[in-house]
């Protein structure tokens, strides 16, 4: 228990840092230690197959595909002075968990429910066949969409800029 | 596994979620934003695999976390795509910038 303690504390102190560093590749990898604590939090509570999954995708796909869009988008330094004000941002945030914690605190204290003993590729395959065809629906989508969107625009040949490119260079 | 490890996951979800609303509400650069959905994200994440433990049905919580990976990512892949397109466009990532409403 005392090392589930020390991992999620880390998980915490990593997720404050990837907000509050200025540099938004120091950010991404924060966020990457983040998710692999995380990975090692999740697989201590007795998930191995889920802590594996968010190790190879949260903290290796994901990473890669933030330096990437920062590579591409580049360094920018924005001040710290935010639309909303702190002090609603921090009253904003405290109503948000108050709504959280009394929304789930009774059923997470009486939970009435049988015991199920389900092992847990049955239920990813057999029970929840679904979820996973609409997971592999949702990668292709994400993928052509991603490459529509990061998709240069198409100069066209007759494009005022490509002439006069033309006639400088002639 | 006892009920205490289930009490600090929960408290941690509580502890990601804060730092991810509060980054979602202060940041202004876009890439940031991402950045504060991912954490909220993560505290999913743990909310699903922990609730699915409390309630005594580990399997189904572990499978719908798996889901709750995917998703997003997926969102994570297309918001950064967005993000790199307005500063194609508007040549920078500043939410108060890009944002023609105020005009």
């Amino acid at each position: 228990m005392v090392i589930q303690t020390l991992v999620l504390s880390a998980t915490l102190i990593c997720a404050l840092q990837a907000i509050r560093a200025p540099r938004l590749l120091i950010s991404a990898l924060w966020l990457a230690g983040c998710s692999a604590l995380l990975a090692l939090a999740i697989a201590l509570l007795g998930a191995p197959e889920v802590g594996v999954v968010e190790l190879s995708v949260g903290a290796g796909l994901v990473t890669i595909i933030f330096v990437f869009a920062i590579n591409v988008a580049g360094e920018e330094t924005i001040g710290m002075t935010s639309l909303v004000p702190r002090p609603l941002a921090w009253a904003l945030m405290c109503v948000f968990l108050f709504l959280l914690i009394w929304l789930t605190l009774p059923g997470l204290v009486s939970p009435a429910l049988p015991q199920d003993t389900l092992p847990f590729l049955r239920a990813l395959w057999d029970a929840r066949s679904l979820d996973t065809v609409l997971q592999v629906a949702l990668i292709f989508s994400g993928v052509l969409g991603s490459l529509g969107l990061l998709a240069e625009r198409r100069e066209t040949a007759h494009s005022p800029r490509q002439a006069g490119a033309e006639g400088a260079s002639s | 596994m006892t009920g205490d490890v289930w009490t600090i996951a929960m408290v941690a979800v509580l502890g990601l979620a804060a730092i991810g609303i509060y980054g979602l509400l202060i940041l202004r650069n876009l890439i940031k934003i991402v950045v504060a959905l991912q954490v909220l994200a993560k505290g999913t994440i743990l909310v699903m695999v922990a609730a699915g433990g409390i309630a005594g049905k580990p399997a189904i919580g572990q499978s719908l976390a798996i889901t709750v990976i995917v998703a997003d990512t997926v969102v994570t892949v297309m918001a950064l795509a967005l993000a790199i397109q307005v500063r194609r466009w508007c040549g920078t990532l500043d939410t108060r910038v890009i944002s023609s409403l105020r005009r």
